[in-house]
């Protein structure tokens, strides 16, 4: 649960409401508790658990080291210590609490700027996670950098780069370019899916606009120098654009810039279209829409087209199955319950038996993968196995006779190496035990030999990756291919003859297939791919092979004949004894030089903000937030002080105070504070209430997974209530207790939910401490549903209802965008309320491009909705169903705000009503 | 004794204008003198509104220093009491140059010039229209001043009235530098131009490969000049032709340091280092804590320089020895600066701090 939520409750209180109505969304659920511990290097503050000590030693040896390339690449010293949390895993990583967001898989690491502290997990390759570091890293540098001239000049307002600048720098800084931005940056040229500076909002966040950034950052080098970085931080504090900024240090316009660089893509690309080709004029494309791949063929069904394969084209990752002549077929469905959190697309593949019964595939359940084993015909489970050494696995596969199953596994270390689980009696053995990453295991179907993917030689200190076989009879790992490059995907052909691979041994990945006979160092490339070629796997008969294509921004999966294919062969020379030499690290254990310091929760600010405001009503008022937290996000505090000078009754009855404490370092999360607040607050349904209260509360929130979690709160307050709307006044010690349960597995566009279910469900009471009287008790029920209809439609229902009794009824209000449209805000209110949305939504207008008066506005993504709403809100009788039918439009902008406009008529069910009632209002769909 | 009277004196007009953006900034001038070898003794610190732009400049018996916030700060060289403090209308650009009773500055802004300040009549003299981030150099009776846009302008000092330009069509990123009867110039690119003095005419270029970010240091013959590549190259200076050039990969200070047979250089990568003055070898090499980005400055056996790590520190010219080091408060970014028998060097927490031995 996030922190804002939590800082929402507390705001809450402010309200007059007894029972709060818990909010939807998903949980970040702390499943593991960390003993946290802290080394002290000359530059770094790195926060580390017990079982990751190795990592925490490398990790700094890693930081130091990166720290001294940063400060020669910027000229700069940083003056203050960084903080640098690691976790051995990502599913770790996916806990933390220095940031509130859900924690994607695609998020390798983040940098926070109010703590500037930089987080990020292990994910297999130390390689890699050194790579990350550096790019946050770079972060940490630029940030500082800009502060520091910013701060020298005098210029109170921080003025950011453009984010296509700050990561591609960040990519340009931290690594080479790869095979995959030459993939990236090709495809983009030739599907015309470039997009050029001035529009790089399009593709904001995504990894083509990293790649793009990294290309833009080294032209920038090569036309103007590699110090045009340095002297474009050096002027950050002369303009207020990045634009000027730039203009003012290079001569040239982004215009400029932007020519040249798309020009020089030219020239560098387009030569290759002669000697290569996309996927699609290679292959047979096997799949058609969303994003699909690592197939893995059904070998059963003989010469019939049979696979299993990874898609994405609706939003959540499924297993599909494609069967020659058949539509595509849904094996598992995942991302939508706890049991199947994450399938893990980009790191593993499925598995399928010899005989095609079973599937095996790893999903991340309640804080752990699992290996789960599928009955492909009857889609249900046939095994469900979990390690307790073992937190995270990836690319399964079966033993021969389907009795076990070799998989890529990482320990709570974080390190990463091939295990064998028996299916049977669940026990794991471990094939490898260091720190190289072990992945993409393929059994032989002799079932004596393993071959897999691993940077286990020298050049895999660089994040290269050779093939390797591991003899299961005599235990020996012998190096199968060598080269400064990387061989991955390898999958035995059926005969076991041959191996065919992924490699970007030409700058492409590209497919290859060695033999495994004496002769196996000749090795032929099949492919000459303009983009990139992965994930082989081998037909029943041998004669083709499956593959996963990247095209126009995408993935499909292709058919290749391999007799047709045009292949090269290719001879590998002899591995010597250099090349085979596995690397090692600086910072193993017992080398750390660096001190070791328990960790202790010592909070720091993170938000200080004051506001005074007058009103001719209210009078003048004025307040500060204070909002403090440890490094680790686990504890948090919240201050609210604040003074209404309007008060007729003195000083101190214009006070407001509330404090609020957080603890989310465990599934439980816990709150409590007190607050003594004295106020007018306008009611729910528009009427003023004055209440002094003061007390204190306690709230538990306990999720069981992403989707669920259950609710609690208790609060004792003393309260003088003045009802004015209704000439009441009350006052005593009021116990308020609510319980709530919230499910929530939608699935969103920028402007509401899409797909999935969202519904809640909870009771409240408030009652008066000394009399044992009830205020009221109130219960509610909200479920809302979301019916896909294509991939960007949907039929949207909710079903709500609240009702709350007693001496001191809760009122609930309707009206409005968010309600029952056709009715002005809040205009209807009762104690009892029921409420049915039924909502068509649609892509009305994908992008408008409004010239005047200021030059190109660019919006994007109009959608549009029809809408029948139906409900009432009443005391005593509930009279008659009021309704509207409608529509509207709604354009969200920059990802925070939904502009909603909705026009409605009023119906009775038994006539529509002449006039519309248009409504401009501002958030997402319900 | 004249020096204490001296000192006397301007301590009592400072503080009859102390509070007012105004005061003393001339002070007469005082005979050439050495600067001294370590160690040193910290003399006096005074607080500025901001981080330095630009080395203290000797003025005689003042010395000023400017700050990133446009203000000319004027402190008596002996007794550290701030006698003037003067407040530009626009941002400063540009570290100040003082030619006699001129104190030269470029300012940004709709009406960015460089501005030549009468410190003596305390009022504007001259200004030169347009964006010249460069620090401004005088010889003789000529100030050159340089944009970053490539064109150099030869100004007549005292009216501020222009005598030639030269448009390179190129970005420079370091003051010009004016040797006998040429003015050196570099480019981001790497082209090291030498132009006629008197006319701007190109008399040779060299290609360095890498953009120059060292002002030129002159000898009697010869010419040094770092490039962004961390590249140190010895020219010859009637022809431009290479003599030696060695790597140090990492951007190098602003400017170079001389003496006895050395030439110092700070780098981004933490060191000082000491080379062949004949052959460019590595003589010595000091490593701090901290980019070095303060240029290192000259006296007689000894190479002072200061770190983003808070020491001013003192080098044994021939060994790189450490011979003292005195730690500050706040990173050191812009040079150090000889000022009459003193060391003065400013960190970027504000403080400006003045050496000298009592």
């Amino acid at each position: 649960m996030s922190a804002l939520k939590w800082l929402f409750i507390t705001l809450l209180l402010l309200s007059p409401l007894e029972a709060q109505f818990s909010g939807f969304g998903k949980n970040k659920v702390q499943f593991a508790e960390f003993d946290w511990q802290k080394v002290e290097t000359p530059h770094f503050d790195v926060f580390f658990f017990e079982e990751e000590k190795d990592l925490a030693s490398y990790a700094s040896h890693m930081a130091e080291r990166q720290y001294r390339d940063l400060e020669v690449k910027f000229a700069h010293s940083v003056q203050r210590r960084i903080p640098l949390i690691v976790y051995s895993s990502h599913i770790y990583f996916e806990q933390t609490n220095i940031i509130p967001n859900l924690l994607p898989e695609g998020v390798a690491g983040f940098t926070e700027y109010l703590k500037g502290r930089v987080a990020l997990p292990l994910s297999g390759s130390l390689p890699d996670f050194e790579r990350v570091l550096h790019h946050e890293l770079v972060h940490v540098f630029t940030f500082d950098r800009i502060a520091r001239v910013l701060e020298r000049r005098g210029v109170l307002d921080f003025r950011p780069a453009p984010l296509w600048f700050t990561e591609g720098l960040a990519e340009y800084w931290s690594s080479e370019w790869s095979s995959f931005g030459d993939m990236i940056m090709r495809d983009a040229l030739f599907s015309g899916r470039l997009v050029p500076i001035a529009q790089m909002y399009y593709i904001y966040g995504t990894f083509q606009m990293y790649k793009e950034g990294e290309s833009i950052c080294h032209f920038m080098a090569e036309r103007y120098g590699e110090d045009v970085f340095e002297q474009l931080f050096e002027n950050w504090w002369r303009a207020e654009t990045f634009a000027e900024t730039f203009l003012l240090t290079t001569g040239e316009s982004l215009e400029e810039l932007d020519e040249a660089w798309v020009y020089s893509l030219r020239k560098r690309y387009l030569p290759d279209i002669a000697a290569s080709d996309p996927p699609s004029q290679m292959a047979a494309a096997r799949t058609k829409t969303g994003f699909n791949i690592k197939p893995e063929v059904v070998t059963a069904s003989g010469d019939s087209l049979d696979f299993i394969y990874f898609t994405n084209s609706q939003g959540y990752t499924q297993i599909m199955r494609q069967r020659e002549g058949r539509e595509p077929e849904l094996v598992v469905e995942g991302e939508r319950l706890p049991v199947f959190e994450s399938l893990h697309p980009l790191s593993t593949r499925p598995a399928v038996t010899i005989d095609g019964k079973l599937l095996a595939f790893a999903a991340k359940s309640r804080g752990r993968d699992r290996l789960y084993v599928w009955d492909i015909e009857k889609k249900e489970s046939y095994r469900d196995l979990s390690f307790e050494k073992v937190i995270a696995i990836s690319t399964p596969s079966f033993s021969p006779d389907g009795r076990r199953v070799v998989f890529s596994g990482a320990q709570k270390s974080g390190l990463t190496d091939l295990y064998i689980a028996d299916l049977e009696s669940g026990t794991l053995e471990a094939l490898t035990n260091d720190l190289y990453h072990d992945r993409d295991p393929d059994w032989s179907p002799d079932g004596e030999q393993i071959v897999f993917s691993s940077d286990r030689f020298s050049g895999g200190r660089d994040g290269r990756y050779n093939l390797f076989l591991y003899d299961l009879k005599a235990e020996k790992i012998s190096q199968l291919s060598h080269g400064d490059h990387n061989d991955q995907h390898p999958s035995f052909s059926p005969d076991g003859g041959q191996i065919a691979f992924s490699s970007d041994r030409d700058t492409m990945f590209n497919l290859y297939v060695t033999r495994m006979d004496d002769k196996r160092t000749a090795t032929r490339r099949l492919t000459r791919v303009l983009t990139g070629a992965f994930d082989p796997v081998w037909r029943a008969d041998s004669e083709s092979l499956l593959f996963s294509g990247y095209q126009s921004g995408g993935f499909q999966i292709y058919e290749m004949e391999i007799a047709t294919a045009d292949s090269v062969a290719e001879v590998w020379s002899e591995i010597t004894a250099s090349q085979s030499e596995p690397w090692t690290l600086a910072g193993r254990q017992g080398e750390s030089l660096f001190a070791l310091r328990p960790y202790s929760s010592k909070m720091s600010l993170d938000i200080a903000q004051s506001q005074i405001s007058q009103d001719p009503e209210f009078g003048t008022s004025g307040g500060i937030q204070l909002a403090l937290s440890d490094v680790l996000g686990n504890d948090q505090y919240f201050f609210v002080l604040s003074h209404i000078a309007g008060s007729r009754t003195g000083f101190f009855d214009g006070l407001n105070l509330a404090f609020s404490r957080l603890h989310l370092g465990q599934q439980l999360n816990i709150a409590w504070g007190m607050f003594r607040l004295n106020d007018r607050f306008s009611s729910t349904f528009g009427r003023f209430v004055r209440e002094k209260r003061t007390g204190g509360y306690v709230s538990f929130s306990y999720p069981f997974s992403r989707h669920e979690r259950i609710e609690t709160r208790l609060s004792l307050r003393h309260a003088e209530i003045d009802r004015q709307f209704e000439g009441r006044q009350l006052s005593g010690w009021l116990a308020n207790n609510f319980v709530s349960y919230t499910h929530d597995s939608s699935l969103w566009l920028p402007t509401g939910p899409l797909e999935g279910k969202r519904y809640s469900f909870g009771v409240g009471q408030t009652v008066d401490f000394k009399t044992s009287r009830r205020f009221n008790a109130t219960l509610f029920g909200d479920y809302r549903h979301y019916f896909r209809l294509s991939q960007r439609t949907s039929l949207a229902m909710r079903y709500m209802g609240r009702r709350s009794a007693g001496d001191l009824p809760e009122f609930f209000s309707l009206g409005g965008s968010w309600t029952l449209r056709g009715y002005p805000w809040r205009s209807i209110w009762g104690s009892k309320m029921v409420l049915i949305n039924q909502e068509l939504r649609f892509p009305l207008v994908d992008r408008l491009v409004i010239g005047f008066p200021f030059g190109d506005m660019d919006f994007s993504a109009f959608r549009g909705a029809l809408f029948v709403d139906a409900g009432n809100a009443w005391n005593d009788e509930f009279g008659e169903w009021r309704g509207a039918v409608g529509t509207g439009v709604r354009l969200a902008l920059g990802g925070v705000f939904v502009f909603r406009l909705d026009g409605a008529r009023r119906t009775n069910f038994k006539s529509l009503g002449n006039d519309t009632h248009w409504d401009f209002f501002f958030g997402w769909d319900f | 004794m004249a020096i204490w009277w001296r000192s006397f004196a301007i301590l009592c007009v400072s503080l009859i204008l102390s509070g007012c953006s105004g005061g003393v900034f001339y002070a007469g001038a005082l005979p050439e003198a050495s600067a001294p070898d370590p160690p040193l003794t910290l003399l006096w610190q005074q607080k500025m509104d901001a981080a330095p732009l630009g080395p203290a400049v000797d003025a005689g018996s003042l010395l000023l220093q400017l700050s990133a916030r446009a203000t000319l700060y004027a402190y008596d060289l002996y007794s550290g009491e701030r006698v003037g403090k003067r407040g530009y209308d626009n941002e400063v650009c540009s570290a100040p140059t003082v030619a006699g009773d001129l104190v030269m500055v470029s300012t940004l802004g709709e009406d960015a010039a460089v501005v030549a300040w009468d410190r003596r009549a305390q009022k504007e003299r001259w200004r030169h229209e347009g964006t010249f981030c460069l620090e401004t150099v005088v010889r003789g009776d000529t100030a050159y001043v340089a944009g970053e846009s490539g064109s150099l302008h030869a100004l007549d000092l005292g009216s501020g009235k222009e005598l030639w330009q030269q448009k390179l069509e190129v970005r420079l990123r370091v003051a010009p530098v004016v040797a006998d009867e040429q003015v050196l110039l570099g480019d981001g690119k790497g082209m090291l131009y030498a132009l006629g003095r008197f006319d701007g005419e190109e008399i040779w270029r060299q290609d360095l490969e890498s953009g120059v970010r060292t002002a030129v240091l002159v000898g009697e013959d010869r010419l040094w000049v770092g490039t962004a590549a961390g590249r140190i190259v010895a020219l010859e200076k009637a022809s431009g032709k290479v003599l030696w050039q060695v790597e140090l990969a990492a951007l190098p200070t602003k400017n170079l340091a001389l003496t006895a047979g050395v030439l110092a250089v700070g780098t981004a990568d933490r060191h000082v280092y000491g080379l062949d003055l004949a052959s460019g070898q590595e003589r010595w090499r000091f490593e701090t804590q901290g980019a070095v980005r303060s240029s290192p400055v000259a006296v007689a056996n000894a190479f002072y320089c200061a770190s983003s790590d808070e020491y001013l520190y003192a080098l044994e010219a021939g060994t790189g020895q450490l011979l003292w080091k005195f730690r500050l408060e706040g990173p050191i970014i812009e040079s150090i600066a000889l000022v009459g028998q003193n060391v003065a060097v400013a960190t970027e927490k504000k403080m400006l701090y003045v050496f000298g031995r009592r």
